[in-house]
């Protein structure tokens, strides 16, 4: 398929690549802004506390010191921080200062000096009296009866019972699964536990804000909703829109972490109070702390099955901790349900439901999979429990009861993210070829179920697999604009965000191949509220499918009239004529190049703008498919989990730049490894969060796994920009449970709670021997 | 106190405090390439190279390497001709959101200063304190022996 | 920064600096490697004291004794030709996973040692290799071992200058485990004996990152002489330091499974040895 096109489907290289690998400042803490103020915040020590005194006298006699604000100074704006569409599904919670703190390294004051040096010195004066309240540090008592209220205030809306710390609740059922389980052979029901992770984008939130000449209010930050950011901020400055500009330059990762409006509000405020620039930078223990983690979340689930190994019935119901805010709470715990139980599709019944709790603890919000990785840690290894029950291969049971091309699941009517989905059918499914590839790398056959065992160590394969979405449909939009200049080059305008994706490089090969002009005559500018159209931003797995489609009918726009101006000027008809290599031919054999017909027509002839802009929504969204298998090697003296191997094999319809597509697979699928085996977040006593630095936390170095094969197999999706789908995020999923199902097979060891720690599974071990 | 960097070549005199990092000086004479990525050195983020041996910068105080010779990545692209590393780089999608590319540039690059001929093994032990969140790893590490045959001029035939 | 440093010294002579850390201990800090100086970020620091100038960079060979510069990197001393020539790949291993390359091009052997971490591989390695120092204290220049150093009171902190290790012919091991491989260790231990046909003859067991820092175990140390090296000695270590090991609990491990991870990387080594000796 890709053999047909010109760039689409190339390895073309990144357009910003040029400039990353010589280390060019085009992030934004190197946007200088002379004069920009630092700004720091001040941070409660307390996970949860009133603040009843705060005393900023001796701050701000600190020479340097320009201003400090406190709660007492700022106008009390509920807000969601979730970048998310409006009306945002998410509770408003937030508070840019708030007079009760709810998380250790929750914000308490705002200093903004000229120096460093001298913001740091006045955060030590600040005076703070704090009342000190019982905090809930364990998400299992949020709920229960005389734990403290965590919101508590009049204002805050959205929430679905504060009185119970309820962020969110959710239930759906299809069929009769109790009646269907009763009919069931077997029937296994589970506990799974996910722990929380880390984003650790090796660039930190950071953004720097100031008034331009009339008075607007310039934000450059480091987001990956520019947009949201825009609206929120426009909200909670209590500021209109049209006098609030953001711009996002490159940035150094977001995984998710950046898809909530965290630092911006902060540089922000400061620039509205005093007029002048103002520049937040995030330490890493700040980031790790005080930004925003992974939702644990914990999962009972019941599969019932026939003695073939048929599904009949799957159960699940969660409990998700969002921490001390809710901003995406209620769409990741749907989504750990829409995103996962569609791929059994051929089940009678099925029941998700579940509660998201608010804890004392750092906010939970989008991390790639956005609940995905969680609910499949727990269906797919307790399909594999089952399997094992039924003593059939569960690969096997995984294979037959998963959804193929032309098949659709109940689940994508009911369920979408945070409110109903949209029905559809895979139009493109490719599972079983992945699944066929992946188990012949790893070897399945000759070594699943065989627990090889050499000295102390003990080797095993498990299999997961996966699914995920392309955007969220008939939400998430993206709009694209196309001009055309006289030397028949075009710039793109596109609100989409390049997060290190290189979504910029196909959302040009995309407009590239349309007008059959080289890559290098298109020009990407991005995300920039002022003069980009709108785009939701990247999560979602939305910018391939959606912003990639919108790109496609802009171009086919500015190509139709290419050909109705070609027409025109050499006076043929336009159904004669013809686009290609960039130049209009017309059967007859006279043509006009897009460099003349351009040239022509911005200076001397039937003079206009050649341009387009077009939108889309996606009707659908349709998902990509992955099969993960993984080979472990244990040394059972010690406990510790060596990967000798992950194989992932993903169906992301045609790979639009396949170098990039492959990118996204590899770090999605490295970042579920450190999850599996070395991300661990550890809380003091008091909900002090002591792994907030990388020499605490750790994720993977290169010595820290084998092999890494991934594998992408082409299909094509028919809704999609050539075909396309999404891999931003799937490649995450499935690592943890590979690996857990791999313990498994080499150990007889069922761990149904993640991270794998070593020393959990040397005394697993450890009893098995006794 | 009055110090003078050596940085790719140029010399600069300026005035420091005495408790300044490299990292935060390098970026104030212009050296943006140089990023804080972490405060416990331990991502790799910061490296340059001090007499040609890829240290931390954010660890290093800038008066101890008074006079030394410096370079960052700035230095090792000459005009618009790519270093092999960043060519190789380029070309095996090595450079996601980019942060971390110029620290595994210049490790890169004192590694084949040292070692032209590395094995796998090699390139990982020698690039493990250089931390990447977004690659996953197997593209840069082809990268690094793809420019180490370059540089050989294995693949002139 | 660290923003409360006023003033950065560049000694020319061990008597200065020592002198120039007197002046004012409490706010002053000596400047080897840097990176726990970085890492420690602390606000008392006012005057760096920077022991680079005292260029005390390099290994060299006394009578039966390799003598390194305090200053020497960690890097620069594992590759060093003379210390491969006369301990083998010891060193050239056991030092490979500490920190990153980075970090071992930054941090020297005298600064590994003085702030007397926990987790040191650096420590625990020196140990069991019978290390002497070199030390300039208010008496001046003396010589003691690497155990005295560690065992000294809070208040005595004297200047290392030179690290010395014996050339005698023992053979040593080291392991550790770890999280990831760039990470401190949870548990390392470093063992080194005396072969003498085929016996052990004498030996020195360090354990370290217990989490406190790396100690001998005189009582396997004393249980191990006279032990035949064969196939089952390693098990026979591994008991040893399983009933002896001392150290306690945090964020890495519980002491429960350090003692058993000790004992492990104590048979890991054992094993080394015995398959050196062979």
């Amino acid at each position: 398929m890709s053999e047909a096109f010109e760039t689409v489907g190339k390895p073309k290289k990144k357009l910003d690549g040029r400039a990353l690998v010589r280390g060019k400042p085009v992030y934004t803490p190197d946007y200088d802004v002379p004069g920009a103020l630092t700004v720091k915040l001040l941070r409660s020590p307390h996970a949860h506390a009133i603040i009843k005194t705060i005393d900023t006298d001796q701050a701000r006699a600190v020479e340097g010191v320009v201003a400090i604000l406190t709660h007492e100074d700022l106008e009390r704006i509920p807000y969601s921080r979730a970048g998310q569409g409006y009306p945002e599904p998410s509770p408003y919670d937030a508070y840019l200062l708030d007079r009760k703190v709810r998380y250790v390294g929750d914000a308490v004051a705002i200093v903004a000096a000229t120096s460093e040096k001298a913001a740091l010195k006045a955060l030590k004066l600040i005076e703070v009296e704090y009342e000190l309240l019982d905090p809930v540090l364990n998400m299992e008592d949020s709920m229960k009866e005389g734990s403290p209220v965590i919101h508590d205030e009049e204002d805050c809306s959205g929430l679905f019972d504060k009185s119970r710390n309820i962020a969110a609740h959710f239930e759906m059922e299809i069929g009769d699964v109790e009646e269907t389980l009763n009919g069931c052979d077997y029937v296994i029901t589970r506990t799974y536990h996910l722990d929380t992770q880390l984003h650790a984008a090796l660039e930190p939130h950071n953004a720097v804000t100031y008034l331009d000449p009339t008075g607007r209010l310039i934000v450059v930050t480091s987001t990956q909703v520019p947009f949201h950011c825009r609206r929120i901020l426009s909200r909670i400055l209590n500021k209109p829109i049209s006098e609030i500009r953001v711009i996002k330059p490159r940035i150094g990762g977001g995984f998710g972490g950046k898809q909530s409006i965290i630092a911006e509000p902060y540089a922000a405020i400061v620039t509205l109070k005093t007029g002048r620039p103002a520049r937040i930078i995030y330490t890493r223990e700040e980031v790790s702390m005080a930004s925003n983690i992974r939702h644990e979340m914990k999962y009972d689930i019941t599969v019932g099955a026939d003695g073939n190994g048929r599904i009949k019935a799957i159960s699940m119901y969660g409990l998700s901790n969002t921490g001390a805010y809710g901003e995406h709470c209620l769409t990741t715990f749907m989504v750990s349900g829409s995103k996962t139980l569609p791929l059994y599709n051929k089940i009678d019944a099925v029941r998700f439901g579940g509660d998201v709790v608010y804890t004392n603890l750092p906010p939970a919000g989008a991390y790639r999979g956005y609940g995905a990785p969680q609910g499949l840690f727990a269906l797919d290894c307790a399909i594999d429990e089952l399997a094992h029950e039924l003593k059939i291969d569960p690969l096997k049971v995984k294979e037959m009861n998963s959804i193929r091309e032309g098949e659709t699941s109940p689940i994508f009517k009911i369920m979408g993210e945070g409110r109903e989905g949209v029905p559809q059918i895979m139009k493109s499914c490719k599972l079983q070829e992945c699944i066929d590839l992946g188990k012949k790398a790893i070897g399945w056959d000759e070594k699943h179920g065989r627990r090889t065992r050499k000295g102390s160590r003990v080797r095993g394969v498990g299999c997961a697999l996966a699914m995920q979405g392309s955007g969220i449909p008939r939400v998430d939009m993206g709009a694209a604009t196309l001009k055309m200049n006289e030397d028949g080059s075009f710039n793109l305008l596109v609100g989409a965000t390049d997060i290190g994706t290189g979504s910029d490089t196909i959302l040009a090969q995309i407009a590239a191949e349309v007008l059959t002009v080289p890559l290098e005559k298109i020009i990407v500018y991005s995300s920039d509220t002022d003069v980009t159209p709108f785009d939701v931003g990247a999560y979602a797995s939305s910018t391939t499918y959606v912003s990639g489609n919108a790109v496609r009918l802009a171009a086919e726009k500015v190509k139709k009239q290419i050909l109705e101006l070609a027409a025109n000027f050499l006076e043929r008809e336009e159904k004669n004529l013809k686009l290609s290599a960039g130049i209009v031919t017309c059967d007859d054999g006279s043509s006009v190049s897009l460099e003349e017909l351009c040239t022509r027509h911005m200076y001397t002839f039937n003079q206009q703008q050649i341009a387009a802009t077009a939108s889309y929504v996606g009707e659908e969204s349709p998902p990509p498919f992955l099969a993960t298998f993984a080979e472990v090697e244990i040394d059972t003296e010690t406990g510790k989990v060596y990967l000798i191997n992950l194989v992932s094999y993903a169906d992301c319809g045609l790979a639009l730049n396949p170098i990039q597509a492959m990118g996204q697979l590899e770090g999605a699928s490295m970042q579920g490894i450190g999850w599996a085996l070395y991300e661990d977040i550890i809380y003091s006593t008091g909900g002090r969060m002591l792994t907030n630095d990388f020499f605490t936390y750790k994720v993977p170095s290169r010595m820290d796994y084998g092999k890494l094969t991934c594998g992408l197999v082409e299909s094509y999706e028919p809704t999609g920009p050539f075909g396309a789908k999404s891999i931003g995020e799937i490649g995450i999923d499935s690592p943890i449970p590979a690996i857990g199902n791999a313990i498994f097979d080499a150990t007889g060891i069922r761990l149904r709670h993640a991270p794998f720690r070593s020393e959990k599974i040397f005394f697993e071990i450890l009893n098995l021997e006794v | 106190m009055k110090t003078i960097l050596n940085v790719n070549g140029n010399l600069h005199e300026i005035n420091i405090d005495p408790g300044d990092y490299l990292l935060e000086v390098l970026r104030d004479l212009g050296y943006k390439s140089v990023r804080r990525s972490c405060h416990s050195a331990s991502c790799g983020t910061c490296t340059v190279l001090v007499n040609g041996r890829p240290v931390l910068s954010c660890s290093t105080f800038a008066a101890s390497v008074d006079g030394q010779c410096i370079e960052t990545v700035e230095g090792l692209s000459q005009g618009e001709k790519l270093h092999p590393i960043q060519e190789a780089i380029l070309e095996e999608g090595g450079a996601q959101c980019g942060y971390c590319i110029p620290g595994i540039v210049l490790t890169g690059e004192a590694l084949l200063r040292e070692n032209p001929e590395p094995s796998d093994d090699d390139i990982k032990l020698a690039l493990n304190g250089n931390v990447c969140r977004c690659t996953g790893y197997e593209s840069q590490n082809r990268a690094i022996k793809k420019a180490a045959e370059a540089m050989r001029g294995d693949d002139y035939e | 920064m660290l923003s409360n440093v006023k003033e950065y010294f560049r000694p020319k002579t061990v008597e200065e600096a020592f002198e120039m850390m007197e002046a004012d201990r409490e706010h002053s800090i000596f400047l080897s490697g840097g990176t726990i100086v970085a890492l420690m970020g602390s606000s008392r620091i006012e005057r760096i004291i920077d022991l680079k100038s005292l260029r005390l960079e390099s290994v060299s060979i006394k009578e039966d004794e390799i003598v390194v510069g305090a200053t020497t990197t960690l890097e620069a001393f594992r590759k060093d030709p003379l210390v491969r020539k006369e301990f083998g790949d010891f060193f050239y291993d056991s030092f490979s996973l500490v920190g990153s390359w980075q970090i071992r091009n930054m941090a020297t052997m005298g600064g590994s040692i003085a702030p007397k971490l926990g987790w040191s591989d650096v420590s625990t390695c020196l140990l069991a290799s019978g290390a002497g120092l070199m030390v300039y204290g208010p008496d001046g220049y003396r010589r003691i071992l690497l155990s005295d150093y560690f065992a000294l009171p809070a208040g005595e902190k004297p200047l290392i200058t030179h690290i010395i290790i014996k050339k005698d012919g023992w053979v040593s091991a080291f392991e550790k485990f770890s999280k990831t491989t760039f990470d401190i260790a949870t548990v390392n231990v470093a063992i080194s004996v005396r072969p003498e046909r085929g016996r052990i003859k004498a030996a020195r067991v360090v354990c370290g990152s217990r989490p406190q820092y790396p100690m001998r175990f005189e009582t396997i140390e004393n249980a191990l002489e006279e032990l035949e090296i064969n196939d089952v000695m390693p098990s026979i270590v591994r008991s040893l330091v399983f009933d002896n090991f001392t150290g306690g609990s945090n964020m890495l491990a519980s002491f429960e499974y350090r003692k058993h991870l000790a004992s492990v990387m104590a048979q890991k080594a054992a094993e080394k040895i015995k398959e050196m000796v062979r």
